[in-house]
């Protein structure tokens, strides 16, 4: 049976859906605006969510990313995963808001399960994210078709209707 | 005052819906057959709900061999632990539990960043955003 990996290692500065960006600085805009602020600056591991074809094309300014963790980070953060059955769960694509991708195996990159959060979406400057790939030197980038799967899951997160008035369970 | 009962035979509403006829003489009312009705239909949905569960667990605890034209059906003789039917019924109901209780709730689990420190900045200027066109990529019109 063929084989699909899920990652590869590139470095460089072209960005695709999927880059993996380690420690990616995202600054918070204060509630009020002066001439001099200081402001948050947050960092998080994140991973590329905009369309490839928007990415190469340079079509964007704005690049959207969303945080990532291992799994075993997200399990301290709340115990309730650490039971098989959220793990499970988690796995199936029952959990809109999260997505789960595969361990990486490859040498001096070796990772545990991660987990993409779809609820925090950063947009970051184009231009800052293609300086800070090539400052980051090598990453990861998560390959087809689970880089589409990634892109689904997103979708199907962002299209959800919560309806104010629903049918009532059935008994 | 005594409560006139209809009977079946005085039922001519076609849209009432009367089933398990088998059930009634022509002098049941039709509150006995609604009680009839209710408590056959709790039956099937608790055979429904533990039919899968109970085949898996006669399944294990008899050996067959059904490839012959005389299928061998007998009791297990070796022992099994509680531990291991626990887990055949665990699984067995997991799923449906699983996708149930999903369903029921979205979760939310706030994580920190990896790092937060802050910076001064200085802003140079403060002006309204201009939208970006995007230039279409070219098609081809067929005539």
């Amino acid at each position: 049976m063929k084989e699909y990996p899920w990652y590869e290692i590139v470095e460089g500065k072209e960005l695709l859906q999927g880059d993996i960006l380690n420690s990616c600085p995202l600054i918070i805009p204060p509630l009020t605006i002066e001439r001099i602020e200081e402001v948050d600056v947050i960092e998080y591991d994140v991973i590329v969510m905009s369309q490839s074809c928007d990415l190469v094309q340079k079509k964007l300014e704005l690049v959207l990313v969303c945080p990532i963790w291992t799994l075993s980070e997200f399990e301290n953060k709340n115990p309730t995963f650490k039971s098989p059955k959220m793990k499970e769960s988690l796995r199936r694509g029952y959990l809109p808001g999260y997505h789960l991708l595969n361990k990486c195996e490859i040498d001096a990159f070796e990772t545990d399960y991660l987990v993409v959060d779809f609820r925090s979406v950063y947009s970051v400057p184009f231009d800052f994210l293609l300086e800070l790939a090539q400052q980051r030197g090598r990453r990861m980038r998560l390959l087809p078709p689970y880089r589409e799967h990634l892109s689904q899951a997103f979708a199907r997160f962002f299209m959800r209707v919560g309806l104010p008035v629903d049918i009532p369970p059935f008994k | 005052m005594m409560n006139q009962l209809i009977t079946m035979e005085e039922v001519t509403n076609q849209d009432y819906p009367i089933r398990l006829q088998h059930l009634s003489s022509p002098s049941t009312s039709i509150e006995e057959l609604d009680i009839r009705d209710f408590l056959a239909n709790i039956k099937v949905n608790l055979v429904r709900q533990n039919i899968r569960s109970s085949f898996y667990y006669l399944r294990s605890r008899f050996e067959t061999d059904q490839s012959s034209i005389r299928p061998y059906i007998e009791i297990k003789s070796g022992t099994s632990s509680i531990e291991e039917l626990g887990e055949d019924i665990t699984r067995i109901v997991s799923e449906e539990e699983i996708i149930l209780e999903m369903l029921e709730q979205d979760f939310v689990v706030k994580m920190p960043p990896k790092k937060k420190y802050k910076i001064q900045v200085i802003v140079r200027s403060i002006k309204k955003g201009k939208p970006r066109i995007v230039e279409p990529d070219e098609f081809l019109i067929i005539d």
